[in-house]
């Protein structure tokens, strides 16, 4: 029977964790390997469908704020919350959409979060694969709210302080001992002179180095432009280098 | 509630859980076909459409599946149904932007519009302590239709039943009543889906009457 595949990003905001997962969901179709892709932003500042060009009509936080506020009126009519989770997932080219949001309303959301919890477990599995981008991963991590996921890549940029929040986010791992069952960490806009530095400060981490992108111009210029990172053609190096890593960590073995 | 019943239910559960949608004591729809349970796993993508739209008539639309425009008469003698009932649910269908109707030649010809089967795996499941044999053969009868065939047993095999149903590509799952666990014991093959007429109504039937069901939660 089929299981669900989950490969998470997570890294402190504005080390490249959005960008590695839009190469990875590029390299990712480009090999065709996964029929059906969830992709998730649960990153509170969401700005993934720019990246993959996704218009995003709801999120989840809207749905849940929506929802809870008809329970709240004189009758529980209104559209049930499955369906309006249902609603908030978008169609991309080859890939579903999901962005997290947050509630804005005060009061108790136990009973609609009980029922995002259950959807949301039964909804994953209607895919082949889920690729969750997070935000530096504590707030989701200390609410123990992560979904089991079988990767977990946590991105550093060439500053010291993404390494300590890749050190945070593997300490919370442990104490909250989290499903991650492979971690690893990967490198963003670095120089090539700089592996040695980087691979010292990852084995500082305790992480294993899945790989490690160079800067990349033209992915910077896509992202000051607001283009999306799906259009990049298959000669640019970084997706290059992430097929290459994809290999590693999804070999031809386990695809479907 | 019997003990076949209740492998039956706690087997339901099971698959359930994993994310199937389930039926259990399901007929084939035009058919005779018993089965003890049939689990698909949808398609988000095609199955949020279904909301909107209105599940698909599938009994009347799998005859348009092969390909271009099809004569209404054609449609009829297909179905095998009443005249008017064809031509209301197509006429539904076409509202619902499953079908397209043309008159050509002075007669109504149908055309299926963005069609696409809403699961992504269909798995049966039969409880081998009854009518085994004859289990057996409509697994056999029904290959192309699903995935995954298993069989379901709450003691252990001897070699030559093993043998049988590994000889039609069938899984063995054993159930152990004391502590609720299905032990996959021998996997099943998987299948390619060859009659897609069938697999359609099969994979339709059981998505409609599991949402159905799901409108009844509260929150």
């Amino acid at each position: 029977m089929s299981d669900t595949r989950f490969i998470s990003f997570s890294g402190k905001g504005g080390s490249g964790k959005t960008t590695t997962m839009s190469l990875f969901l590029s390299a990712i179709l480009r090999r065709n390997i996964f029929k059906e892709i969830l992709v998730i932003d649960a990153d509170p500042d969401a700005n993934l469908s720019e990246t993959l060009n996704i218009h995003v009509e709801t999120t989840l936080g809207e749905v849940l704020d929506k929802r809870k506020k008809e329970l709240e009126g004189p009758a529980a009519a209104g559209t049930k919350l499955r369906f309006l989770i249902w609603d908030s997932i978008g169609h991309g080219n080859g890939f579903d959409f999901l962005v997290m949001g947050h509630t804005t309303g005060t009061g108790c959301y136990c009973s609609v979060n009980s029922v995002l919890n259950e959807v949301l477990v039964e909804t994953v599995t209607m895919y082949d694969l889920v690729l969750i981008d997070f935000d530096a991963g504590i707030e989701h991590f200390s609410r123990r709210s992560g979904n089991p996921s079988d990767t977990l890549i946590i991105t550093c940029d060439p500053s010291r302080l993404s390494f300590d929040t890749a050190k945070r986010i593997k300490r919370l791992i442990e104490e909250l001992a989290l499903p991650y069952e492979r971690q690893f960490l990967m490198g963003c806009r670095f120089d090539q002179n700089q592996k040695a530095l980087f691979n010292g400060l990852a084995e500082e981490v305790g992480l294993e180095v899945l790989g490690m992108i160079a800067y990349d111009a033209e992915i910077a210029t896509k992202n000051l432009l607001g283009e999306d990172l799906l259009s990049l053609t298959p000669d640019n190096p970084s997706i290059k280098t992430v097929q290459g890593i994809l290999k590693q960590l999804v070999p031809d073995s386990e695809t479907i | 509630m019997g003990q076949e019943e209740l492998i039956l239910a706690a087997a339901a559960a099971y698959f359930s859980g994993k994310g199937y949608y389930v039926n259990t004591n399901f007929t084939v729809p035009g058919t005779q076909i018993a089965l003890d349970l049939v689990a698909v796993l949808p398609k988000m993508r095609e199955l949020k459409p279904r909301l909107k739209m209105g599940f698909a008539p599938t009994g009347i639309l799998v005859h348009l599946l092969d390909g271009d425009w099809i004569p209404f008469e054609r449609i009829v003698d297909k179905t095998g149904f009443d005249t008017n009932f064809v031509g209301e649910a197509l006429t539904e269908a076409a509202q619902n932007d499953w079908v397209e109707i043309d008159i050509h030649k002075e007669a109504a010809r149908c055309r299926i519009k963005n069609y696409k089967i809403p699961a992504r795996e269909c798995v049966l499941a039969f409880l081998g302590t009854q009518n085994f044999t004859e289990k057996l053969d409509t697994a056999r009868a029904l290959e192309g239709c699903y995935h995954k065939a298993f069989f379901i047993f709450p003691y252990s095999l001897d070699d030559r039943t093993t043998d049988q149903i590994a000889l039609m590509g069938g899984g063995i799952i054993k159930y152990h009543q004391t502590h609720g666990v299905f032990q996959e014991l021998m996997p099943a093959q998987t299948f390619d889906i060859e009659s897609i007429k069938r697999y359609a109504l099969i994979v339709e039937k059981v998505l409609y009457d599991n949402v159905w069901v799901m409108t009844e939660e509260i929150i």
